[in-house]
């Protein structure tokens, strides 16, 4: 079959799997082009694995539908996929050797044969070494056929499971965090590997990872995941310069992230200057986030836009990282000349090197019901609340809550807070914290904060009746 | 002077080699004095007297005989029993049947010999070889069903996912992955059935008739008669038969395995 450019070779449509009442995937659509190289990037519990192992078909989902090459496999067995997988923990038979384990799916195989009874035969034992000995070229360990799995290195390990997977010369090859067990040396010299391994082959690759940096070197195409959503799909240049929304600049590289407001098109507001941007379609005024890479601000420029203090300088190598404050923001800049800390210097960005996204909300619009005079819930707790002159509520009215993101305290000691939650998500915004955090109830809260905390942390929330300002749904 | 180091790992072994040189160092010199010692010092009287006589060889025959039947039965009836209760998704009900398997167990065996055999009567049943197997089976197969019930909940759901990755049917990856990979639970079953079964004594006594004169019941007439030398020399072809199959035992999950798998000893 020629092979085109666009050929779609899986598609989604649609996708949701709830485990156990939760979303792990919700609605996802993607399409996957026949040759590329695709990873599915986002933290832990992003949905990624769960994506993978419904194309695998060890998961089904669901609502929506599976296609490979335009075939609805949605409710067709693992078995009968062409599609291999490589595991996270290689998986290797412990009773079979080497050479038994490569060798383990060509032995089910069959090929068309006209000469035998049914029209397909098995392959011969020459077929099979042939091709168990060529897989192990590809992978480097030509003279390991005979060795025992456990006599193997853990990434010696690795290339028996990708040539396990390739040996079968399936459609579509999927690997699921195949580096995460391996040190840092082994897994660069892997990541070389599998982008040699891709050119050679030609298969589709769809690789799942949490490393941005992983998935920056090696992908054509990268998927940014996000509490089971796609949130961004693109190459690993479109993702880095330009990136849909904070929490995908934050993931991919190093940035500075800083609330601002666009006063009209091409020009933005923050640090209390006003830059040219290359942006535009905002409402005026709107408020927005601001993404500047550390490497896009530049030093003591000819034209220079606005001041700050040196704070910090670590040598990197082959550059300087240097924080910058002004204004009560942090900014990280990255130069290949050194400042004293202390110094005041000059910087300015192009228009090019800002980035403006909307925000993702700008004040927790949280959905409840009245429960007692001047009470809601929030995450099952009852708070009271101040209400505005000229409302009144009744008993079991739906009403929606409006908390300001840096009107609600966090503390460390769960019990102090009126409600507790973990934090899932964290972004640093130069000046605070924003931080998401998940009630006991599965309804979420999002939090400005001056402190650094850790993704996963159980905290209180504190939050004062007169900062919650409640109205009808409207809707109801 | 060197100081003597004492490693305090070693000491705490101390009690466990007091009591293997009392139990088992000491009675093993003990069977071979009682075997090749007579009143006038060493002799092969009483070995010669056990290995020229037909019949006994025909009793070690006949034992062998009908513990490898019970300990085969128990592999067959054992193994799908095990998986199926490995293969039920709610481990309380996993642990529920396993619990109902086992409890008989906590009767005393000769007790329940006795009511199979008041059982049989019942129904008109004939002791002999049948019903001595059948009694095997029955006491012995929580041996069988315990260590491959545990291998097999043993076994990563990954391999299983891996051979369907790679084109393998249910049917295909029960046989190529969860079988071989069972066989050590199976092994050690077979020899914890096996090893009992073959020197039982009750049960023949209870169960069996004058065709099915099992070894153990030799032993217990030679010390009826008083006979220490008889009985240690028949103690000694016991514990080498035993041996024997544990030998054999791990050759044959050698050869299932290419890989070194560890059986039972």
């Amino acid at each position: 079959m020629a092979k085109f450019t666009g050929e779609k070779i899986i598609e989604l449509k649609n996708v949701v799997k709830i485990y156990d009442k939760e979303k792990a995937v919700d609605d996802v659509s993607l399409s996957i082009k026949k040759g590329d190289f695709v990873t599915i990037l986002g933290p832990s519990g992003c949905g990624k694995t769960t994506i993978l192992r419904m194309i695998a078909g060890f998961e089904q989902p669901t609502e929506g539908a599976i296609y490979l090459e335009g075939t609805d496999v949605t409710k067709v067995p693992p078995y009968k996929r062409n599609i291999n997988t490589v595991f996270q923990k290689y998986a290797l038979f412990p009773h079979l050797n080497v050479f038994n384990n490569i060798a383990y799916g060509l032995k089910l195989k069959t090929v068309p044969d006209a000469t035998a009874k049914k029209g397909y035969r098995l392959l011969s034992q020459e077929e099979i070494k042939e091709k168990v000995d060529r897989a192990l070229h590809l992978v480097d360990l030509a003279d390991y056929g005979h060795r025992d799995i456990d006599s193997l290195s853990g990434g010696q390990q690795q290339r028996i499971a990708i040539a396990r997977a390739i040996v079968n010369e399936p459609k579509v090859l999927l690997l699921d965090e195949p580096l995460s067990a391996l040190d840092l040396k082994m897994r660069k010299e892997m990541q070389i590997e599998l982008r040699r391994l891709h050119k050679e082959l030609g298969i589709t690759f769809i690789y799942v990872t949490h490393d941005q940096e992983e998935a920056m070197t090696m992908s054509d195409t990268i998927v940014v995941m996000r509490d089971g959503q796609i949130q961004q799909i693109g190459t690993p240049k479109k993702i880095y310069d330009e990136p849909q929304n904070a929490y995908t600049a934050d993931f991919i590289g190093e940035s500075n992230i800083i609330s601002g407001k666009m006063i009209k098109d091409n020009l933005v507001e923050f640090f209390g200057h006003q830059f040219p941007c290359t942006d535009k379609g905002f409402k005026p005024n709107e408020p927005v986030d601001i993404v500047v890479r550390p490497e896009d601000i530049k030093i003591n420029p000819r034209e220079p836009q606005f001041e700050g203090t040196v704070m910090n300088v670590v040598f990197k190598g082959t550059f300087y990282d240097i924080t910058v404050v002004l204004d009560n923001y942090e900014l990280s800049a990255k130069n290949t000349k050194s400042y004293n800390v202390g110094d005041k210097i000059m910087m300015s960005i192009a228009p090019d090197g800002i980035h403006v996204m909307p925000k993702e909300a700008i004040t927790n619009e949280y959905k409840t019901e009245i429960v007692g005079e001047n009470t809601i819930t929030i995450g099952d707790v009852d708070f009271e609340f101040t209400p505005t002159a000229g409302e009144t509520f009744a008993k079991g009215d739906k009403v929606i809550a409006t908390i300001d993101f840096d009107k609600i305290e966090l503390t460390d000691d769960e019990n102090e807070g009126q409600i507790s939650g973990n934090i899932t998500d964290m972004i640093y915004k130069g000046k605070y914290y924003q931080v998401k955090i998940w009630l006991d109830n599965d309804t979420a809260l999002i939090v400005d904060t001056p402190y650094d905390w850790n993704t996963d942390d159980r905290v209180g929330l504190v939050i004062k009746k007169e900062d919650i300002k409640v109205r009808h749904d409207e809707k109801d | 002077m060197k100081k003597i180091n004492f490693n305090t790992r070693s000491l705490f072994a101390l009690p466990y080699v007091i009591y293997m040189f009392i139990f088992v160092v000491v009675p093993l010199f003990m069977l071979f004095g009682f075997a090749f010692f007579g009143e006038n010092g060493f002799s092969l009287d009483e070995a010669t007297a056990f290995f020229t006589d037909c019949s006994q060889w025909a009793t070690i025959g006949r034992s062998l005989r009908i513990a490898l039947t019970a300990a085969l039965s128990c592999i067959l009836i054992g193994f799908p029993l095990a998986y199926i209760i490995a293969k039920i998704r709610s481990k309380t009900v996993q642990y529920m049947i396993l619990m109902a398997l086992v409890a008989p167990m906590w009767i005393n065996g000769l007790l329940r010999t006795i009511a199979l055999k008041e059982l049989s009567t019942m129904i008109n049943f004939e002791a002999g070889e049948t019903l001595l197997t059948l009694g095997l089976i029955i006491d012995y197969l929580p041996f069988m069903l315990m260590p491959i019930y545990l291998v097999i909940t043993g076994i990563p759901k990954s391999y299983l996912e891996v051979s369907a990755d790679l084109g393998a049917s249910p049917m295909v990856t029960f046989f190529k992955v969860v079988l071989p990979l069972s066989m050590s639970g199976i092994i050690s079953g077979f020899l914890m059935v096996f090893t009992p079964a073959v020197s039982t004594y009750y049960m023949s006594e209870y169960l069996g008739n004058q065709s099915t004169f099992m070894i153990g019941e030799q032993l217990n007439i030679m010390f009826t008669k008083d006979n220490k030398s008889g009985a240690a020399v028949i103690a000694l072809v016991l514990l080498a038969l035993v041996g024997l199959s544990v030998f054999i035992a791990n050759c044959v999950s050698r050869i299932g395995n290419n890989k070194k798998q560890g059986g039972l000893a």
